[in-house]
């Protein structure tokens, strides 16, 4: 027999062995996949300006900036964003505190349930409070989830319906892995701008080398933010302002502190 | 980017499209590389990144599947991923019932189904991947190149070794066909 039939007997054989052959759906697929389809298109898409004409008065929250990505590698979704009017984040503190493992636990629950992603084992790099709001950062194998969500959102039993209650959230199913940075360094690897019905927001998280033992940020905006500092991560958020002519965007520097009680100043 | 979408309802109608035409191919895709329990959730990851990314989706279909195909892999090998992302994604087949019937239902084919399933694990995960491409997600050599992000050139190459090898392995159950010979492979347009 000639290779080329050969093949093709082979060929042959391999699709009556196609673990997923050609099939209708299921109902329950098609409910699952309208279920899925609504979820995905609630998400703004990549173009600022598709989600805001057909919106009421209220401002939506969107993610303006996604700086520092690795080429399309990276992608962050915000989950749901939300509302105007209220006083800006009143309550925030420039230093963080840190969560007890429970409430962590819980702030991740929250966060994942808000976003409507299933837990795929990722862990608490982050979670921090600041005022009256709860940072959660999750890192998994590839998926990062990030919410900025007030406190009295964690632990609600359904936190995707009280989302218009002030909430942020970002997902990113296609997260590159960590960079490989010398001891000294930083490495900011997603920086963003929302809102929520509190005002705007800037956040900006990354990795850390092994010798940094804690990381400030310079606002241009004149504000000093000590950001969390976890293991090889770190994370802050604070207050911002929409950007505009009158408030061009805002710009950042940070001081990175090392475990030899010295600093370097970065940017 | 191919093109811009302009009001937010062209735009969702558009996703619309793209995500009736090609679910179901994306889901069978899937199933060939993970567990049946999780594929729907790697496919709304997937359809997630073509929804942020609806600009970068190609305009025709068979081109928007092969698209969807290639971030539906990257994303199989970050959740599998430990060192080395580059991994190729392993393929697995249907489970095959042992029985004389097996070959008897299938007279004209070579080799029998439980011989290609014996064979099967024994590839390479590239050589799976690269058949799988071919046989069972049905692309031509570009659409599988894109999906891998090579050249079709390079594609059409690995593929012809993926079923010499796969020849090889079946060969200790039939007859091989002759080794040396300069008969052409069997590729995708």
């Amino acid at each position: 027999m000639r290779r080329h039939d050969y093949d093709t007997a082979i060929t042959a054989t391999l699709r009556h062995l196609d673990p997923a052959p050609r099939t209708d759906l299921t109902e329950a697929e098609i409910e699952r996949a309208d279920v899925a389809f609504a979820r995905i298109v609630a998400t703004p898409g990549d173009e600022p300006a598709a989600v805001e004409p057909d919106l009421p008065r209220r401002r939506r929250g969107r993610l303006l900036v996604a700086a520092g990505l690795a080429g399309a590698a990276g992608i962050a979704v915000p989950g749901v964003l939300l509302l105007g009017g209220g006083t800006a984040y009143a309550s925030w503190t420039p230093t963080p505190e840190p969560l007890s493992d429970v409430a962590a636990a819980e702030a991740a629950t929250t966060c994942r349930a808000a976003l409507a992603v299933r837990d795929r084992g990722e862990r608490v790099a982050v979670a921090e409070r600041r005022g009256e709001w709860t940072y959660v950062l999750l890192a998994g194998r590839g998926t990062e989830a990030i919410c900025l969500m007030p406190d009295d959102l964690v632990g609600q039993e359904d936190p995707a319906n009280h989302r218009e209650e002030g909430f942020f959230g970002s997902y990113d199913p296609d997260k590159a892995g960590p960079p490989t940075l010398a001891p000294d360094r930083i490495d900011e690897t997603t920086s963003a701008e929302g809102s929520t019905d509190e005002g705007w927001f800037t956040w900006s998280e990354g990795y850390v080398g092994s010798d940094v033992t804690g990381v400030t940020v310079h606002t241009s905006s004149g504000l000093h933010i000590e950001a969390s500092v976890t293991g090889n991560r770190f994370a802050a958020w604070w207050p911002s302002q929409e950007q505009s002519s009158d408030h061009p965007a805002e710009t950042w520097s940070y001081t990175v502190h090392l475990a030899d009680g010295s600093t370097r100043r970065t940017r | 980017m191919d093109s811009t979408t302009s009001s937010p309802r062209e735009r969702e109608q558009r996703f619309r499209d793209i995500y009736d035409a090609a679910y179901v191919d994306l889901l069978r895709f899937v199933r060939r590389r993970v567990h049946p329990s999780h594929a729907e959730d790697v496919v709304g990851d997937v359809m997630l990144v073509a929804w942020r990314r609806l600009d970068d989706v190609p305009a025709d279909l068979s081109g928007a599947r092969a698209w969807l195909f290639g971030v539906a892999r990257k994303t199989l090998q970050n959740t599998r991923r430990r060192e080395d992302r580059h991994d190729a994604v392993a393929v697995r087949l249907a489970e095959v019932r042992q029985g004389p019937a097996d070959s008897g239902h299938q007279p004209d084919l070579v080799a029998s189904r439980a011989d290609i399933a014996a064979a099967w694990p024994l590839l390479s995960a590239t050589d799976q991947e690269a058949i799988a491409l071919a046989v069972l997600d049905g692309l031509t050599a570009p659409e599988a190149a894109a999906v891998l992000g090579i050249s079709a050139t390079a594609f059409r190459l690995r593929l012809s070794r993926a079923r010499r090898t796969l020849r090889r392995r079946i060969g200790s159950t039939v007859d091989d066909p002759q080794p040396g010979r300069a008969a052409p492979e069997r590729s995708p347009r």
